[in-house]
C-alpha cells in the first residue's frame, strides 16, 4: 500500500515536466455488485448516473504508439434499489478522490483521427458519501464498507482527433470493476461481497506541453 | 451490527368491545428482529411479512396473578399485520375466557411471541387493558328497557308487598288487640270467676255460719259432748283453709310466673321481630298461642282449683255432716257437756267468727293483690304491645322510606332516560335538519349543474322543443324575432348559420329535413285541391232527347220506305239481304249537352286544413351566450 501510494505521488509530482496534460470529464453509470452474508443478491438494485472529472499527465512509453498517463480524478459512484417484500427504498451516493495510471495503445490512424485502446488502474479514497434508507439519510464516512481504499480497474477504447499541433480532443468509453470493498470470511461463513461496477463515457482535451 | 440486532416492535392495538362476539380484538404489526443486510448500514425495523408466528396472550389481574392465558398460531399478511381475537385461542390456563371477572380493577395484557411459529415465547409487551366507553347497543337498550320494566314490576311488587305488609300489620294489630281483649276478657272472666268463687265461698261460709249457727243452736245441747270433735273439725277446716290459701297463692305465683314468662317471651319476640317481621309475627303468634294456652291453663287451673275448693268444701260439708251425724249420735250423750260447753263454745264461736272474718279479709286481700298483679301484668302487656306497635310502625316507616327511595331513584332514572332520549331525539332532529338542508343544497347544486351541463353540452344551432317555461341562457325562442335583439355572440352565431334579419318563426311549423334552405320556413298547414289532385273519376249521365236536329241516312236503292204503325213517318228497312244495315251519315258533327249535379253541393271551394294532431311546445335554438 505504501509503495503504491509513493509511486503515485512521484508520478503526480512529475506532472510539471510532462509532455502532455489532459483534462477529461464525463458521466459514470455506476452500480454495485453485492451479495449479502447468505450469498444472496438484492433483487432490485439499479445503476445511477454520476459525474467525474480527471486531470493528468500523458507521455510516450517505450514505443511510439504506447503511452502512459497519470492522473487524479474526482469521481462519483452509487446505486439505487428497493425491496418490495419489506417495502424499503435505498440509495447510495459516494464520491472518491482517485489516483490512476493507465496505458493506451493506438491501433490505427486515419489522417488526424486516432483510434486507441486503453486500460487504467486506480486507487480511490472516500471523500464524501451518503446512504438513504427510506426517509433516513446516513453518513457513510467512517463506515467500514465504503470508507476504505478502493482499487479499480478499467478497460476501454477511444477516438482522438488532432485539432492542432498542440491540441487534440478525444472521446472514450471505459468499463471497469473494483476489487472487493467488503470481503466475507470463511471462518464465519460470511459470503458478503461488495464491488463497484462502472461504465464511463468521457470527453477530454490533450494539450501538448513539450517543446520541440 | 448483526450482533446488535434490535427488536423494535411497534404495536398498534385496538381493543373494542363487540357485543356480538365475546373477545378482545388485537391487531399488531410485527417487525422482523433481523435487519436487512445492505451495503453500508443495514436496514432495521422491517416488517415480518407472510410468516407464521406464535402469539401468547396472558391477562393478569390487579394483584399480578395470571387470570387467563391462551395461545395462537397465525401468519402475518403482506404488511406484517396480524389480527386476532383474544378469547378464541387455545387456552393454556385452567380458566376459560368467560371466567375472567371484569370487576373494573386494573388488568394487564401480557403478549409474548415466537417468531418461528412455535411455543418458545419471548416477551413482547405488557400493558394495561383500558376500558372504552361505548354507545348503548341494541342489546343494552333492550336491557335498559327490560330493566325499566323490571323496575316497574319491582315497584308494583314492593307496593303490593307493602300493602300486603300493611294489611298483615293491621291484621296483626287487630289480631293482637283481639288477643289482648281476649286476654283481658279471660282476666276479667278469671276475676269474675274469682269474685264468684269468693262470693260462693262467702256465701258458703255465710251458709256454713248460718248452718253452723243452726247446728250450734241444734247442737248447743250436744256441744259439750262434741266439743273435742268440733275443735278437731275446726282445726281441719283451718288447715283446709290454709291449704286453700296456699294453693291460691301458688296459683297466683304461677300466673305471675306465666305473666313474667310471657313478658320475657314478648321482649324476646320484640327483639326477634326487629330482625325478621315475619318470624316475629310467627313467633308472636306462637307466643300468643302459648300465652293463650297458659291463660287457658290458668283458667283451667283456676277452674280446677275452684272445683277442688268446691269439692273440698263439699267434702268438708259431707265430713261436717258426717261429723254432725256422729256428733248428733253423741249429742244425747254429750248434751249435758254441750250445754256446759255452750258458754265456752259461744266464746269460741265468736273467736272463730272473728278468725274466719280475719281469714276472709286476708283472702280478700290476697284476691285484691292478685287482681292488682293481673292489672299490672295487663298494663305491662299493654305497654309492651304499644312499644311493639310503635316499633312496627317505625319499621314500616323505614320500609316505606326505602320503597319511596327506590321509587324516587326509579323516577330519577326514568327522568334521566327521558332526558337522554329527548336529547337524542333533539340531536337526531337537528342532524336530520342539517342533512335536509345539505340535501336541499345538493339538489339545488345538482339542478344548477344539470342546467350548466345542459347548456354546456348543447351545440350551436341545436334545436330543442320543450314545454318548459324558460330555458337556460343561450337558448333563443324561434318566434321570428329580429336577430338584432340578440347578443352580439348570438348574432354572430346566427349569421354563421345563415340566418339573416329575423329568426325563423317556428309557430305552427314542423321540423323536417326537406332539402330547403336551413332555417327557412316553407309550406302551409292548409291545402286547396287542384284538379290534378282529384282522383280519376268517370262521370256518367243521360242525354236529354229534347231538341230536333238532322241526320243523313245512308241506304241502298233496294231499300224501301214503308209506313210503320200507320204513322206518317216512314221506316227505312233493309230488304236486299246484304250489307250491315242502314245508318246515318257521320257528317254534320254536333254536340249534346250533358248536365250533372255539382259534386260539392254547389258551394264555393275552401282550403283544407291538413294540420295533424298537435302537441303545443315552444321551439328554441341554441346560439350560445
Amino acid at each position: 500500500m505504501k509503495k503504491i501510494t509513493l509511486l503515485l505521488l512521484v508520478l503526480v509530482a512529475t506532472t510539471t515536466f510532462a509532455q502532455q496534460i489532459y483534462i477529461e470529464g464525463g458521466k459514470t453509470l455506476a452500480s454495485f455488485d453485492y451479495k449479502n452474508s447468505q450469498g444472496v443478491r438484492l433483487e432490485n438494485l439499479q445503476a445511477t448516473p454520476h459525474s467525474f472529472m480527471t486531470v493528468g499527465y500523458r507521455d510516450q512509453l517505450f514505443i511510439k504508439n504506447l503511452n502512459i498517463s497519470l492522473g487524479t480524478s474526482y469521481a462519483g459512484y452509487g446505486a439505487i434499489g428497493s425491496d418490495d417484500t419489506v417495502g424499503n427504498y435505498m440509495e447510495w451516493d459516494v464520491n472518491y478522490l482517485e489516483f490512476n495510471t493507465g496505458l493506451d495503445y493506438r491501433l490505427f490512424k486515419i489522417k488526424k483521427a486516432h483510434v486507441y485502446i486503453k486500460g487504467t488502474a486506480s486507487m480511490a479514497f472516500l471523500v464524501q458519501g451518503t446512504q438513504t434508507i427510506n426517509n433516513m439519510v446516513i453518513d457513510l464516512k467512517n463506515q467500514d464498507d465504503f470508507d476504505k481504499t478502493v482499487f479499480d480497474f478499467r478497460a476501454g477504447f477511444g477516438f482522438r482527433h488532432l485539432i492542432s499541433e498542440n491540441l487534440a480532443f478525444y472521446v472514450q468509453y471505459m468499463r471497469g470493476k473494483s476489487l472487493k470493498l467488503k470481503d466475507g470470511t470463511a471462518v464465519t461463513d460470511d459470503q458478503e461481497e461488495l464491488r463497484y461496477v462502472s461504465d464511463n463515457i468521457s470527453f477530454g482535451l490533450l494539450i501538448n506541453i513539450a517543446k520541440k | 451490527m448483526k450482533k446488535l440486532a434490535l427488536l423494535l416492535i411497534f404495536i398498534l392495538t385496538i381493543f373494542q368491545g363487540i357485543s356480538q362476539t365475546k373477545g378482545i380484538s388485537y391487531q399488531a404489526v410485527i417487525l422482523n428482529p433481523e435487519s436487512q443486510e445492505l451495503p453500508g448500514v443495514n436496514a432495521e425495523g422491517n416488517i415480518l411479512a407472510n410468516t407464521t408466528v406464535g402469539i401468547q396472550f396472558t391477562i393478569i389481574d390487579a394483584s399480578g396473578n395470571q387470570e387467563y392465558q391462551e395461545s395462537h398460531t397465525t401468519s402475518t399478511d403482506n404488511y406484517g399485520m396480524l389480527n386476532l381475537l383474544i378469547g378464541t385461542g387455545n387456552p393454556s390456563s385452567s380458566t376459560d375466557f368467560s371466567d375472567i371477572f371484569w370487576d373494573g380493577t386494573t388488568k394487564k395484557l401480557k403478549v409474548a411471541i415466537d417468531f418461528s411459529g412455535g411455543s418458545n415465547y419471548s416477551p413482547l409487551s405488557e400493558q394495561n387493558l383500558t376500558y372504552m366507553p361505548q354507545p348503548p347497543t341494541e342489546q343494552v337498550s333492550a336491557a335498559i328497557e327490560s330493566n325499566a320494566e323490571a323496575i316497574t314490576n319491582e315497584i308494583t311488587r314492593a307496593t303490593a308487598a307493602e300493602e300486603l305488609n300493611a294489611a298483615d300489620l293491621a291484621a296483626e294489630v287487630s289480631r293482637a288487640t283481639a288477643a289482648e281483649e281476649a286476654i283481658q276478657a279471660d282476666v276479667d272472666a278469671n276475676q269474675v270467676a274469682s269474685e264468684l268463687g269468693d262470693a260462693t265461698l262467702t256465701t258458703g261460709l255465710a251458709a256454713e255460719a248460718s248452718r253452723a249457727t243452726a247446728a250450734e243452736e241444734a247442737i248447743q245441747a250436744d256441744v259439750d259432748a262434741n266439743q273435742v270433735a268440733s275443735e278437731l273439725g275446726d282445726v281441719t277446716l283451718t288447715t283446709d283453709l290454709a291449704a286453700e290459701v296456699s294453693r291460691a297463692t301458688a296459683a297466683e305465683e304461677a300466673i305471675q310466673s306465666d305473666v313474667d314468662a310471657n313478658q320475657t317471651a314478648s321482649e324476646l319476640a320484640d327483639a326477634t321481630l326487629t330482625t325478621d317481621l315475619v318470624a316475629e309475627v310467627s313467633r308472636a303468634t306462637a307466643a300468643e298461642e302459648a300465652i293463650q294456652a297458659d291463660v287457658d291453663a290458668n283458667q283451667t287451673a283456676s277452674e280446677l282449683a275452684d272445683a277442688t275448693l268446691t269439692s273440698g268444701f263439699g267434702a268438708e260439708v259431707l265430713r261436717a255432716t258426717a261429723a254432725e251425724e256422729a256428733i248428733q249420735a253423741d249429742v244425747d250423750a254429750n248434751q249435758t257437756a254441750s250445754e256446759l260447753a255452750d258458754a265456752t263454745l259461744t266464746t269460741d264461736l265468736a273467736a272463730e267468727v272473728s278468725r274466719a272474718t280475719t281469714a276472709e279479709g286476708a283472702i280478700q286481700a290476697d284476691v285484691d293483690a292478685n287482681q292488682t298483679a293481673s292489672e299490672l301484668a295487663d298494663a305491662t302487656l299493654t305497654t309492651n304491645l304499644a312499644a311493639e306497635v310503635s316499633r312496627a310502625t317505625t319499621a314500616e316507616g323505614v320500609i316505606q322510606a326505602d320503597v319511596d327511595a327506590n321509587q324516587t331513584a326509579s323516577e330519577l332514572a326514568d327522568a334521566t332516560l327521558t332526558t337522554n332520549l329527548a336529547a337524542e331525539v333533539s340531536r337526531a332532529t337537528t342532524a336530520e335538519g342539517v342533512n335536509a338542508t345539505a340535501i336541499s343544497a345538493l339538489q339545488t347544486e345538482q339542478i344548477t349543474q344539470n342546467t350548466a351541463i345542459a347548456a354546456n353540452t348543447a351545440t350551436i344551432g341545436e334545436i330543442k322543443q320543450t314545454i318548459a317555461l324558460s330555458m337556460p341562457s343561450g337558448w333563443v325562442k324561434l318566434d321570428g324575432a329580429a336577430i338584432s335583439t340578440l347578443t352580439s355572440t348570438q348574432q354572430t352565431e346566427a349569421a354563421n348559420l345563415g340566418l339573416v334579419g329575423n329568426l325563423p318563426n317556428a309557430t305552427n311549423a314542423y321540423l323536417s329535413q326537406n332539402g330547403s334552405a336551413l332555417g327557412s320556413v316553407s309550406g302551409s298547414n292548409s291545402k286547396t285541391i287542384a284538379q290534378n289532385n282529384l282522383p280519376n273519376v268517370t262521370l256518367s249521365g243521360t242525354a236529354n232527347s229534347a231538341g230536333n236536329h238532322n241526320h243523313y241516312i245512308y241506304g241502298n236503292t233496294s231499300d224501301d220506305l214503308s209506313a210503320a204503325g200507320g204513322n206518317s213517318d216512314y221506316v227505312l228497312s233493309n230488304n236486299d239481304g246484304s250489307g250491315t244495315g242502314e245508318y246515318t251519315a257521320t257528317a254534320g258533327a254536333h254536340t249534346h249537352t250533358v248536365t250533372t249535379s255539382s259534386i260539392n253541393g254547389g258551394v264555393a271551394q275552401q282550403a283544407m286544413d291538413i294540420t295533424p294532431s298537435t302537441l303545443s311546445v315552444n321551439t328554441y335554438i341554441y346560439l350560445g351566450l
